[in-house]
């Protein structure tokens, strides 16, 4: 074949192969949403309508405290369309949820109850594969989970809420099935990888208490007044909206929005230093308490100020949660190679968020517990149950 | 039967799903009087009979009403028919204010992360999932069957 047949035989391959392309169906269609939220949306549109008792018995499993059933199998089952564009959504990196912050205190947030069921739809399906034996599949559901918590995000103090929520039912179901898979080191050894990979978010309460900053200190002015009011009659108190709109005046709001501020700022400060969690959580429950509630700046204030060191509480205690499941990963990673439990923690595990220091390690008949140093009650103490 | 029997009958038949008031109370005792007098008026067995038999009804009727009340307050747990179950303000006022960021930041406020659970739980029921998933090829067909 001589050059110019080449060229002109190259020449018909492109334009032929350029042909293809473009009368190519898939290119006409545009493309799936880049927006997580959207197809979160779609997941809750597509949930099963089930009875308040048949959603209460999926979160039950969901939690641990029933093993998944007939009924609970065919109710995830009529879910299975929801589970399908929650997992396409956990492959989309952004997510934006569309809250309407103009609204402020009024924003309509029907998304959060959704998210809730949507929580235990995922993880009760998750704790049916590990019943079935599917452990990477099982594993596989929690960090979508685990996506998924961090696609609810921290927009506003309500979302950081559930989306902490959503984090604790995802690493309690990771734990309980890590026992069960604790003879298969190749599938540790990817958990250890995954978490490695998805556990780098930086959720917290900040960002959505600033926010809480703008839209209360908005709500106590002189022309927001019968909007204050009505929330603060909604606290249930004695007086009516009318009448706490009646009593307000410019002098009273002016010294609730400079106690209120001054709080919240205190409380960013302590939440963005390093200290101590017991110094901090000292802090944070003296700006919330010490407001006379027959003051009505006071009281004003003590209306809209969150429980400031619950929230802290729980933000460490889901670091905690994370560190023990990250650290019992070693443990079994060094079981797997040993063929037995080490005798003492190995050194270099992630710590208790809490002290900082590391988990108290003991070995039981069942398999061994993690738990927090100085934490008596049972909600800082990790177990991990091992299958023979 | 008799109108204390039927009182009875009605209570062995568990059916003491009854608005309970002074008004009721007053109705199954006028009931038992009348029940004693038509019986009293049919024996004519002398005044000591007609005593034994007065104290008799009267102990009967006196039993029926406690056994009402008996009945009354073990169901009353279960059915409060006439007071409606205490129900968030903001939920009082429309069925979607109880999913507001003010509604939900009340519950907590009041409730902490149990209450917040329990609105969303509440909210589910009210408000509810969609009623069932449907694919676009499902919709075309049924608006092409139409």
């Amino acid at each position: 074949m001589n050059n110019a047949c080449k060229i002109s035989f190259a020449g018909i391959l492109f334009v032929a192969l350029a042909a293809v392309l473009v009368a190519s169906p898939v290119l006409a269609l545009p493309p799936d949403p880049d927006n997580a939220a959207l197809l979160y949306y779609q997941a809750f549109l597509s949930l099963a309508q089930l009875s308040d008792e048949a959603r209460d018995h999926i979160g039950k499993v969901a939690r641990g405290e029933t093993p998944p059933d007939k009924q609970v199998r065919q109710d995830i089952a009529k879910c299975a369309g929801a589970i399908e564009s929650a997992e396409a959504a956990s492959k989309v990196p952004a997510c934006n949820w569309g809250v309407r912050y103009s609204k402020g205190f009024e924003a309509p947030m029907p998304q959060m109850a959704q998210m809730r069921y949507l929580t235990f739809v995922l993880i009760a399906d998750a704790r049916i594969r590990a019943a079935d034996g599917k452990y990477r599949a099982a594993l596989e559901r929690c960090l979508m989970a685990g996506t998924f918590a961090r696609h609810v995000g921290d927009d506003t103090l309500i979302s950081y809420l559930v989306s902490r929520s959503v984090r604790g039912v995802a690493y309690k179901c990771m734990q309980d099935v890590m026992g069960r898979a604790a003879g298969d080191a190749k599938l540790l050894q990817w958990l250890k990888d995954e978490l490695a990979k998805s556990d780098a978010e930086t959720l917290s309460p900040v960002r959505p208490l600033k926010m809480e900053l703008d839209v209360v200190s908005d709500l106590m002015r002189m022309e927001n007044v019968e909007k204050l009011a009505q929330v603060l009659a909604g606290f249930g108190g004695k007086a009516s909206a009318a009448e706490i709109a009646k009593m307000a005046d410019e002098k009273i709001l002016e010294r609730a929005r400079r106690i209120y501020t001054e709080r919240i700022n205190s409380a960013l400060t302590v939440m963005s230093t390093s200290m101590p969690y017991e110094q901090a959580e000292t802090q944070l429950k003296q700006l919330v308490g010490n407001l006379d509630s027959n003051d009505p700046s006071e009281a004003t204030v003590q209306a809209f100020i969150p429980a400031l060191d619950k929230i802290f509480a729980q933000k460490v205690a889901i670091e905690t949660h994370g560190s023990a499941v990250k650290a019992a990963i070693e443990i079994l990673l060094a079981r797997a190679r040993t063929g037995q439990l080490p005798d003492a923690l190995p050194s270099g595990l992630p710590k208790d968020a809490f002290s900082g220091k590391d988990f108290e390690y003991e070995k039981t008949k069942e398999g061994f517990t993690l738990r927090c140093p100085g934490k008596d009650l049972d909600i800082y103490r990790y177990e991990f149950k091992l299958s023979k | 039967m008799k109108h204390i029997e039927n009182i009875e009958e009605h209570v062995r038949r568990e059916k003491p799903h009854v608005t309970t008031s002074w008004s009721m109370d007053k109705r199954v005792l006028d009931d038992s009087y009348a029940a004693m007098d038509e019986r009293l008026a049919a024996t004519k067995q002398g005044p000591a009979a007609a005593i034994h038999m007065r104290r008799t009804m009267r102990l009967a009727a006196a039993a029926a009403v406690t056994i009402i009340a008996a009945a009354l307050l073990l169901t009353l747990g279960r059915h409060t028919p006439n007071r409606p179950a205490p129900q968030p303000q903001f939920a009082a006022q429309s069925p979607t204010m109880i999913v507001s960021m003010i509604s939900l930041r009340t519950a907590y406020q009041q409730g902490g992360w149990e209450a917040l659970d329990r609105q969303f739980r509440d909210t589910l029921g009210q408000l509810g999932p969609g009623p069932s998933s449907l694919s676009m090829q499902q919709l075309l067909e049924s608006s092409n069957g139409s």
